[in-house]
């Protein structure tokens, strides 16, 4: 199933049932979506292209006892509302849920406006959110799940697509993070869609005799440290990968967490570079052009794998 | 209409309030003495005045409510919450002390304030979700939101003008505090708003202009808003004067922030007190 119908089928059934759960769209379509505005246009309002508008309405309706998602894309649900998002929502901790349609480079040839490589740095900082940047079915459910339980508000990057699911049914929220494959010298700890291709990597190498573990992490903040320093003790090495801009993201999480812990490892960062991307073509171009893609990262981790301490 | 005897009353509230405004700014040593000043007569007629459906003694869901968007303003908040009794008056002595529950922002953890505010912009916006809920679930209250001028310079405002309009919030009143200045300069000599009773219009709303220091007038507008009988949300723009009741701050751009010096302070009570 398309994550993006895995996610607004689950808001359905709960829209249904309870008539003051409301979604609030920047004119960003989703076909269950657009089923759901016909048989329940009281619940669904287009807000138009006015994105700090639709944080504060969204704020209004919570503190009035509505149950509030906001949907757009990525970057015009973050950036462009930053300071709605950090005044309302964080600093009042309200129940609100923004799920940011795209992470990474998923409008691929948007340019920097689309390209949502900034989004979880900034919401990282902001008290009191929850951050879900969920890679499968089982772990956009499980965020979708969560909006009805949080008392914060909740962040909830989604892909558009059909993916192969790599957690475990039973994984629960707080678990933040699986070991989706058990490994000894090399870890490698990926997030949201990039993780997919980066586990290919780590099948190509473990089926070359590479002894490789693979790690997803689907709910960015708050992150399980404790379970997550205990497991990867028994790895010698470290590699992150991650579609973002190199500051703010997975990797300064992974790497400040190893050395609170003092788990001291040799660590290695692979992101997306510092600056804006004016580069135009399929992702997976994109990733080939800036060392994020599939070939190139085998060779690294190889390397990294074979290279002495 | 208003009677003469409940005017006069008014006017002892204000100056009152006025008095605690000084006092707790020359005390604190910081504040936003000017355009709390401006809006004390407004806010004199929403709560003493009863214009606005609350009670300091039963919260009730239906009570109307009130968004103070221009956060920063927030001794007139304290000083009239004080005085329609949502707070202990003592409660004023510790604005500026170490551990008071008063911040130089309103917070919504003080009794009778409705929303933390401080980010000038979002409080027209809000003000529209809850009146879009309150029309949602056919609740009767009003929801009432105070704007300075200068913050009609936030995008945001015009994003949420355009959303009350296109969904007939006839419940929701906004108040524009128009005393002409911001920290700098006046508004017309840094990013002119004129013709801003014409621009409400153009966005739909319905524009009720007011003196804002007349409480007949305040009073007049704020009935015409709430029995506004059209698909349009109200806006009272009231014409005030920054630091309204102290000469020597009136229309004068340093008392945005200024905090008064002893003589200041003793002058400005003076006067104060010949109103009285």
């Amino acid at each position: 199933m398309d994550l993006r119908d895995t996610i607004f089928e689950q808001f359905v059934e709960f829209a249904k049932v309870d008539k003051k759960t409301i979604i609030l769209v920047n004119d960003q379509a989703a076909f269950t979506l657009n089923k759901f505005r016909e048989e329940f246009p009281n619940q669904y309002i287009n807000v138009g292209i006015a994105e700090q508008n639709i944080m504060n309405v969204a704020t209004g309706l919570s503190l009035s006892g509505f149950k509030v998602y906001a949907y757009g894309i990525t970057n015009f649900m973050s950036i462009r509302c930053a300071d709605q998002l950090y005044t309302n929502l964080s600093c009042m901790n309200l129940p609100i849920t923004i799920i940011a349609s795209g992470g990474g480079l998923t409008y691929a040839t948007g340019g920097p406006t689309h390209h949502a490589t900034i989004d979880i740095n900034l919401i990282r900082s902001f008290p009191n959110f929850t951050i879900y940047n969920p890679c499968d079915e089982i772990t956009t459910r499980m965020a979708l799940l969560q909006s009805q339980k949080s008392k914060g508000p909740l962040y909830i990057r989604l892909e558009k697509g059909t993916f192969t699911s790599m957690h475990a049914n039973d994984i629960k929220p707080e678990d933040s993070f699986s070991e989706i494959i058990e490994g000894e010298k090399l870890a490698v700890v990926s997030t949201g869609h990039i993780s997919h291709q980066v586990k290919n990597v780590c099948e190509s190498l473990i089926s070359k005799g590479h002894s490789v573990g693979f790690f997803d992490i689907f709910r960015i903040k708050p992150f399980s440290h404790d379970a997550f320093n205990e497991i990867i003790k028994k790895y010698h090495k470290v590699a992150i990968v991650e579609e973002q801009t190199p500051f703010g993201g997975i990797y300064e999480q992974v790497q400040s967490s190893l050395m609170e812990y003092r788990n001291f490892k040799e660590i290695k960062q692979f992101s997306l570079p510092d600056k804006p991307i004016y580069d135009y073509g399929s992702r997976e171009w994109i990733r080939g052009k800036y060392k994020l893609g599939a070939d190139y990262l085998y060779g690294e981790f190889k390397e990294f794998l074979t290279r002495d301490l | 209409m208003i009677t003469k005897d409940k005017k006069e009353e008014l006017i002892d509230h204000s100056i009152w309030i006025r008095k605690k405004i000084i006092t707790m700014i020359f005390n604190a040593g910081y504040g936003h003495i000017g355009g709390s000043f401006s809006c004390v007569d407004i806010l004199c007629s929403l709560y003493l005045g009863k214009l606005l459906n609350i009670n300091p003694n039963n919260i009730s869901a239906n009570r109307d409510r009130y968004i103070h968007s221009k956060g920063h303003a927030c001794e007139v908040m304290y000083a009239t919450l004080a005085r329609a009794g949502f707070i202990d008056e003592s409660i004023l002595e510790t604005y500026g002390k170490d551990g008071s529950i008063l911040g130089g922002h309103v917070d919504s953890s003080i009794p009778g304030i409705e929303l933390s505010t401080g980010s000038l912009g979002n409080g027209l916006g809000i003000g529209c979700g809850i009146a879009y809920g309150a029309k949602l679930l056919s609740e009767d209250y009003k929801t009432i939101v105070m704007l300075g001028d200068g913050e009609c310079f936030e995008g945001a405002v015009w994003e949420a003008a355009q959303f009350a309009n296109h969904h007939q919030l006839t419940n929701l009143i906004a108040i524009i505090d128009r005393n002409l200045e911001i920290t700098l300069d006046y508004t017309e000599d840094c990013n002119a708003l004129e013709p801003f009773a014409e621009k409400w219009i153009a966005y739909g709303w319905n524009v009720i202009s007011v003196n804002g220091h007349d409480f007949s007038e305040i009073f007049h507008g704020f009935q015409a808003a709430k029995e506004n009988d059209s698909f349009k949300p109200s806006v009272i723009i009231a014409s005030t004067v920054k630091g309204k009741g102290v000469s020597y701050m009136e229309k004068n751009l340093g008392w945005h922030h200024k905090v008064p010096s002893y003589d200041q302070y003793k002058k400005a009570l003076a006067e104060l007190n010949t109103k009285s």
